[in-house]
């Protein structure tokens, strides 16, 4: 049961981390990455290629690992980050502010070029990425962790926290939430607003990537595995609200133990029961728990 | 200070400002009445950037046609919008700390601004930790025009400061105009509230139908029949006063 919480908090932070991404764009520019679950492949695979590289470079120890796991994450967050401003200028800008929903098929068009192309490089098969400290299990009497599932809540919940005291406390938090607010009096603040859109697009591409770095050991990588986990966590995004990055969050994690708790008792249901949360969660609140209406001005 | 030649904006198919072309000089207040839907907010979007406008917008003898919004209120442009718009999930003080985005490289002059209209505004100073969408409609018109100057304008534009505001609370609000005004501030005011607006304004002009139908100094056109008919409610208002 324990062991259980463990495994859903883990990859609930996970979901959390893709959630916030959506409410990142989604408040911003008022249109959603659809491209996340691809980023979030690319990103596991470029992590791979990033650990091969320096592993062919200069050879593998358990302690030279642990590095370069970490600066695989960073390749991956930086790569996907910078991939994400591409996306904002071809698939995002032009429709932004509009009417319509033609950004829905740019981004997921996006998507598919990022998947095709890596793809071409990396063949259809799955690989493992090996965690940076190793298989062992800890014991805490009864529980048993395994360390990247440590690693994997560690890192999220210290980013996720980060953003929460960013968007707060700092003057780029306050310009995004002016601008998610209210566009038009953001920029006779002075605020350079697309600029602050291409932003959102850069950290929450930045984020699906580091999830993919993050999840490679737990998940074996493939090119298809993003899909699954970007759905998630836009449903964690949809039933926390995606108005309220603190919902998201809390969304992402209520959906990774649902999952898990449902593992418990049959791993066939797990998907069923996410999606059925899904559904009960909007049918009372279709805002989300704690999201808000925004009204569109035009 | 600024020169605006044939001005024209359109939503679409529908044309909202019809060649509009105006003036207001240094240290003036100018004010803008009309109707609803007459143009006036149309005008100062298409001044301020927020919408695209064709025609010719000079500020301080300089086109700004082709400037986007911040790059306007970095020359000198800013407004408090219709209907406030503060940030309503931000306190007074993030509030004016966006206000002063421009000059945030210089953490210092912008708490010294703050400071300054914690003054001008006492009100605000009481409330600043606290969370603008809880403020009143006056203080938050307070807050609206203290955030734009935090920009430093040479230019202070208000779109309907008055709207939703009792008697007594416009009142306040005008006269802290008309002590912005004695310390050089230049103001475009566009009102409903035609009669409050004239009494403080040097000149102003009437927009109908997305065009300027009559212009003249305030004091001329408070006494001009066809404005008391249309905007000052008519001389049977005025007999019954």
């Amino acid at each position: 049961m324990l062991q259980a919480i463990i495994g859903g908090l883990t990859l609930g932070s996970v979901y959390a981390l893709i959630a916030l991404g959506f409410n990142l764009t989604y408040t911003t520019t008022r249109t959603l990455n659809f491209a996340q679950g691809d980023f979030v492949s690319v990103g596991a695979f470029v992590g791979l290629g990033t650990v091969g590289v320096l592993t062919a470079a200069l050879g593998a120890d358990a302690v030279g690992y642990v590095w370069f796991y970490a600066l695989a994450a960073v390749a991956a967050a930086l790569a996907m980050g910078v991939l994400g401003l591409p996306l904002y200028l071809a698939a995002i800008r032009p429709f932004a502010g509009k009417p319509g929903m033609s950004w829905v098929v740019s981004t997921i068009g996006f998507g598919i070029v990022l998947q095709s192309a890596a793809l071409s490089l990396w063949g259809l098969g799955a690989r493992m990425l090996a965690p940076p400290f190793g298989d062992e299990v800890f014991r805490v009497g009864e529980v048993g962790f395994r360390s990247q599932e440590l690693v994997v809540m560690a890192l999220a919940f210290a980013i996720l926290g980060g953003f929460d005291i960013a968007m707060r406390r700092t003057a780029l938090g306050r310009c995004m939430r002016a601008v998610a607010l209210n566009r038009d009096a953001a920029a006779l603040m002075g605020i350079d607003v697309p600029r602050v859109m291409a932003l959102a697009f850069l950290a929450s591409s930045a984020l699906a990537g580091l999830s993919g770095v993050l999840v490679a050991p737990i998940l074996s990588a493939s090119l298809f595995m993003g899909v699954i986990i970007a759905l998630k966590g836009f449903s964690a995004a949809i039933i926390g609200g995606l108005t309220n990055p603190r919902g998201c969050m809390a969304g992402g994690l209520l959906i990774g133990l649902v999952e898990s708790l449902t593992a418990l008792w049959s791993a066939q249901w797990r998907e069923i029961m996410v999606f059925l949360l899904v559904i009960l969660v909007l049918a009372m609140a279709p805002n989300g728990m704690f999201g808000r209406k925004l009204v569109e001005k035009v | 200070m600024l020169s605006v030649t044939d001005l024209n904006v359109s939503y679409g198919p529908i044309r909202a400002l019809r060649g509009v072309s105006m003036q207001v000089g240094a240290g003036e207040i100018v004010a803008l009445i009309g109707a609803n839907g007459a143009g006036k907010s149309s005008l100062l979007r298409g001044i301020t950037g927020l919408v695209p406008a064709t025609g010719q917008v000079l500020f301080k003898d300089a086109p700004i046609g082709g400037l986007t919004t911040p790059q306007r209120v970095a020359l000198g442009i800013a407004m408090a919008p219709e209907g406030r718009q503060v940030f309503t999930d931000q306190t007074v003080h993030e509030n004016l700390l966006l206000g002063g985005h421009l000059l945030r490289r210089q953490p210092q002059r912008v708490e010294a601004n703050i400071a300054r209209f914690y003054d001008l505004f006492p009100r605000l100073r009481e409330r600043r930790e606290q969370i603008a969408g809880t403020l009143s409609g006056g203080e938050q018109q307070m807050l609206a025009i203290a955030r734009a100057l935090m920009s430093e304008p040479s230019l202070l534009i208000l779109d309907e400061p008055s709207l939703g505001l009792a008697p007594i609370v416009t009142a306040d609000i005008f006269r802290t105009l008309a002590r912005l005004r004695s310390d050089g501030m230049t103001i475009l005011l566009v009102e409903q509230m035609a009669n409050q607006a004239l009494a403080i304004a040097d000149r102003a002009y009437v927009l109908e139908g997305g065009a300027v139908v009559l212009e003249g100094a305030a004091g001329a056109l408070r006494r001009d029949p066809r404005i008391r008919e249309a905007y000052l409610g008519g001389d049977f208002a005025h007999r019954a006063a």
